[in-house]
């Protein structure tokens, strides 16, 4: 037998078997990094969704904690505690700044905690009058009317937090 | 003391409110009205000091109630007459205060008065 035609018959069949594996290594290499992929971003929508899952637990938290602020400084201006009610408009206040900004607030609900904190600045400001004794120890209507007003908006968003959680 | 951006937006919102582009809305105190734009709201009052000297003040806030900027113009000093007249229109747009004289004169106009209910029809009442 000719060596060259052995060497050119086995050299073209190795050729081919070399490509064939070739293209098999490879697509099973493209297959896992696909899988691999895959499996990455299954984990990253995970890590996202228990992210959201968290802050739309402590939203609804901070929400229901500005509820009872609100309703406890309307009581502590009824029973005529400035100091209690002083303090709790200035950590209803904070709570209100801390979510004015949260994505999860809807429509007008953002304008209206916005409007929210404005007033209890200015209800802040009568207060402390009233405790450096600088004005009759009494709060207007309109600020009590006021005081209702946040009440009503923040158990609004409250009542759409919960039935959003039933519906989960 | 306010900036020049701010002392901008303060002329511009002068010509909206007179324009009736803004509608100025009252707050939790009387006598203090605010308007909501953009990541903000401008308030503005009146107030006076220990000397009862006349003052009118315009606040920047931003949405966590933050005050970011502030003009405070005295009777008659710089940007005086400015802040009074915005203070005025202010008050004029967030009492509708255009729509009830417009009311009022058309029914002048048209001889109507308005009947209003007397003292003594309270006291008609039975419990």
């Amino acid at each position: 037998m000719d060596w060259s035609f052995f060497k050119n018959h086995y050299g073209n069949i190795a050729s081919v078997a070399g490509l064939v594996v070739s293209v098999i290594g490879f697509s099973f290499t493209l297959y896992q990094v696909r899988k691999s992929r895959s499996a990455a971003e299954r984990a990253q929508a995970m890590a996202r969704e228990a992210i959201d899952r968290v802050s739309s637990r402590l939203f609804f938290t901070q929400i229901t904690i500005a509820v009872r602020l609100v309703q406890e400084v309307r009581s502590f201006c009824r029973a005529k505690d400035w100091q209690r009610a002083v303090d709790r408009c200035e950590q209803l206040r904070i709570v209100l700044a801390g979510v004015v900004d949260d994505s999860k607030l809807q429509g007008d609900e953002r304008k209206t905690v916005s409007k929210a904190i404005d007033d209890l600045l200015l209800i802040m400001g009568h207060l402390d009058g009233i405790g450096h004794e600088e004005r009759s120890p009494s709060v207007p209507t309109r600020m009590m009317k006021s005081l209702d007003r946040i009440v009503i908006t923040l158990t609004r968003i409250d009542g759409r937090l919960r039935a959003v959680a039933l519906e989960v | 003391m306010a900036n020049e951006r701010f002392m901008q937006l303060i002329n511009e919102l002068n010509q909206a409110t007179l324009d009736g582009r803004v509608r100025w809305e009252e707050t939790a105190k009387e006598g203090v009205f605010r308007v909501g734009l953009g990541e903000g709201l401008v308030r503005i009052q009146t107030g006076s000091d220990d000397e009862e000297n006349f003052c009118v003040v315009v606040y920047l806030l931003n949405n966590q109630g933050r005050i970011v900027d502030e003009l405070r113009a005295w009777d008659n000093g710089e940007h005086y007459n400015l802040l009074l007249d915005l203070y005025q229109k202010a008050r004029s747009s967030a009492l509708n205060i255009d729509l009830v004289v417009d009311s009022m004169l058309s029914d002048l106009k048209a001889g109507r008065v308005r009947d209003l209910p007397s003292d003594t029809q309270a006291e008609d009442i039975p419990f």
